[in-house]
């Protein structure tokens, strides 16, 4: 047997090998191509960007306050309210909750877990708040009018 | 009289719901979002999209345990041996792609933060590190390597014919 035949011999047998590799990659003739865009998740909320407690005096606390947030995105998340400023003393005493019946845990001790919504909806999750200046131990030596802090919903996928 | 005592009621009743409705005016709501929620990098770039209206803040948080809780993140990247590079400032009209780079040995676990200026509003994504995980291309490069072999040895068996 020459070279020349055995070199024949190794190209036909490469090429049914490259053959069959093709036709095992196209086995699925005759079956239906499915199609569909998928798409990544996306984390999305909605918060009012006000709440008002009224006026609060070191001893007592306010009133409840209800917010609203929307899971506006496409997957279950977790929400943390925190204090932009940790050092803030008056609104480091914010209380939160998720129902009536609950008991209030302090601000950056509190989350809430929102369901995603259902097809291109708005999942509505309230929670209530409250400033509260019982255990304040600090002094107030003057009438703070219109004090704030920012607080913000930090929103996670759960 | 008694008409004029039920109009009397009824502006009063009109006037507590236009001012029940200028106050509801001042609160207004802030959306923001982020996408994905959770990114995994083997040492490639990735792209995060955020959608909001105004100016966003970023920041990166680290933990030494993989956790969903936010407080577990209070490491910041140099401490957490984690270099990484993305927009910390920008202004969003709609939406908009960040390209966010880590390089760093091992595995790590991180939150990429995003707040918009003035706002309640804050959203995250969960990021998870692996540079030495690199078995999804390898697994790629093993299936290329006998089909390219086979391809080159057709071509040189032909040259020689």
């Amino acid at each position: 047997m020459g070279k020349r035949c055995i070199a024949w011999l190794l190209i036909i047998c490469i090429a049914v090998i490259l053959f069959l590799l093709i036709v095992v990659s196209a086995a699925d003739t005759g079956k239906m191509k499915v199609e569909a865009n998928i798409f990544k998740s996306v984390v999305s909320i909605e918060v009012p960007d006000y709440a008002y407690f009224g006026g609060v005096t070191k001893g007592y606390k306010s009133n409840d306050v209800n917010i609203a947030i929307n899971n506006t995105g496409t997957t279950d998340i977790s929400v943390t309210p925190r204090l932009a400023n940790s050092q803030e003393k008056i609104f480091n005493y914010t209380y939160f909750k998720k129902t009536s019946s609950d008991t209030y845990r302090l601000v950056g001790m509190f989350n809430v877990n929102i369901s995603r919504p259902t097809q291109n909806g708005v999942k509505v999750q309230s929670v209530y708040a409250k400033l509260d200046l019982t255990d304040y131990d600090g002094d107030i030596d003057y009438d703070m009018i219109k004090h704030n802090a920012s607080i913000i919903f930090w929103a996670v996928e759960k | 009289m008694k008409n004029k005592f039920y109009k009397i009621k009824i502006k009063r009743k009109l006037f507590i719901l236009i001012f029940i409705i200028f106050l509801s005016s001042f609160v207004s709501a802030v959306e923001l979002g982020v996408s994905p929620g959770r990114i995994e990098f083997f040492g490639e770039c990735e792209n995060v999209t955020i959608f909001a209206t105004g100016k966003i803040i970023a920041e990166d948080k680290w933990s030494k345990i993989n956790s969903n809780n936010l407080d577990d993140y209070n490491l910041n990247s140099r401490n957490a041996g984690v270099e990484i590079k993305y927009e910390k400032n920008f202004i969003v009209n709609g939406n908009k792609k960040i390209p966010v780079c880590i390089e760093g040995e091992g595995e790590h676990f991180g939150v990429l933060l995003f707040r918009q200026e003035g706002s309640m509003a804050g959203v995250g994504s969960w990021l998870y590190v692996d540079i030495n995980n690199k078995n999804e291309i390898r697994k790629e490069i093993f299936m290329l390597v006998p089909v390219t072999f086979e391809l080159v040895l057709l071509l040189f068996l032909l040259r020689k014919l």
